[in-house]
């Protein structure tokens, strides 16, 4: 009894260990599709796949490459092209005016787009000091102008929120 | 969205023969030959000049995997919902600050990410204890500590 009841105590401190560890290291454990599920992934395009536990399969989930519905994969691979195309819209705005976003200078006005929820509508702000994004999404006070006529509103909607 | 469409920036596709990389999986390369394939890549922003960069946008990607679905189970388990129609709920995510360190923040109204970025306000701070300083700097900016 006794070496069964240590057993029970030494699997329990273990499991406590485990369940340390999966938070130290963020990872919970991944659980993955059942065998035979149907998902959709993107590579150039849309393709249907069967999950056979394959590390391809495993690598798709893991990287977010994973859709259960082919219209969640058309969506995102709406929302891809969508994002290269204004992504590569401000590059070029930016590039022109020479204009780079210089997160030490506190008296340049970094300008960027998000929604209102009030409207629902895409507005610009400005940052100073606080970033929420990645640097190639900010702007000039022009270059902000800029882009606001290049895209619709629909458009710059659906890249800060997948939502139409 | 017709409306502007012929506003766009044509896109200067690369040379051809120019090696460039790609996600498929892992960070592969290919030439540039000019055909359906490349060009996909290249407007969905599966293209890029190095393996360093296509190196960054697959940790980025397999990091944002793992921090989504944190919030996702966070949220789930708390059956707390992102609601922009309410004016009263705070709605917590992580931005960058003056130290360019990563803090939270919340939101009312203005929304700058999808919705499954957000949290409440105990969420936030089991969002804050899983991941370090420098995942949620790289989440957000892609950038990596020197």
């Amino acid at each position: 009894m006794g070496t069964i009841h240590s057993r029970a105590i030494q699997i329990l401190v273990n499991k406590g260990e485990i369940e340390m560890r999966e938070k130290e290291t963020n990872c919970k454990k991944t659980k993955y599709p059942k065998l035979g599920t149907e998902y959709w992934n993107i590579l150039c395009q849309v393709w249907a796949n069967t999950w056979c536990d394959h590390f391809i399969d495993k690598t798709n989930f893991d990287t977010g490459n994973y859709f259960e519905t082919k219209e969640q994969a058309d969506s995102e691979f709406e929302w891809r092209w969508v994002n290269t195309r204004i992504l590569r819209s401000i590059a070029d705005i930016n590039k022109e005016e020479g204009w780079v976003a210089d997160w030490d200078d506190y008296n340049q006005s970094k300008w960027y787009m998000r929604v209102d929820a009030y409207g629902w509508c895409p507005s610009a702000d400005c940052a100073i000091i606080h970033r929420h994004y990645e640097t190639n999404r900010y702007l000039s006070d022009d270059g902000i102008d800029e882009l606001c006529d290049l895209h619709t509103a629909e458009e710059l909607k659906f890249w800060l929120t997948k939502e139409k | 969205m017709k409306k502007k469409e012929t506003n766009y920036r044509e896109s200067a596709y690369p040379k051809e023969q120019t090696k460039y990389y790609y996600i498929d999986g892992g960070v592969f390369s290919a030439g540039w030959d000019n055909q359906t394939i490349d060009k996909d890549r290249f407007n969905s922003g599966n293209y890029f000049a190095t393996w360093e960069e296509g190196k960054v946008q697959y940790d980025w990607q397999v990091l944002n995997v793992k921090i989504l679905n944190s919030i996702a189970d966070i949220n789930k388990e708390e059956g707390w919902v992102a609601d922009w129609s309410d004016y009263h709920q705070r709605k917590w995510y992580i931005c960058l600050d003056t130290g360019r360190c990563p803090s939270a923040d919340f939101s009312i109204i203005h929304q700058y990410y999808e919705t499954n970025r957000y949290l409440s306000d105990d969420g936030i701070d089991e969002l804050w204890e899983l991941y370090t300083q420098e995942q949620f700097k790289f989440w957000l900016t892609k950038e990596k500590s020197k």
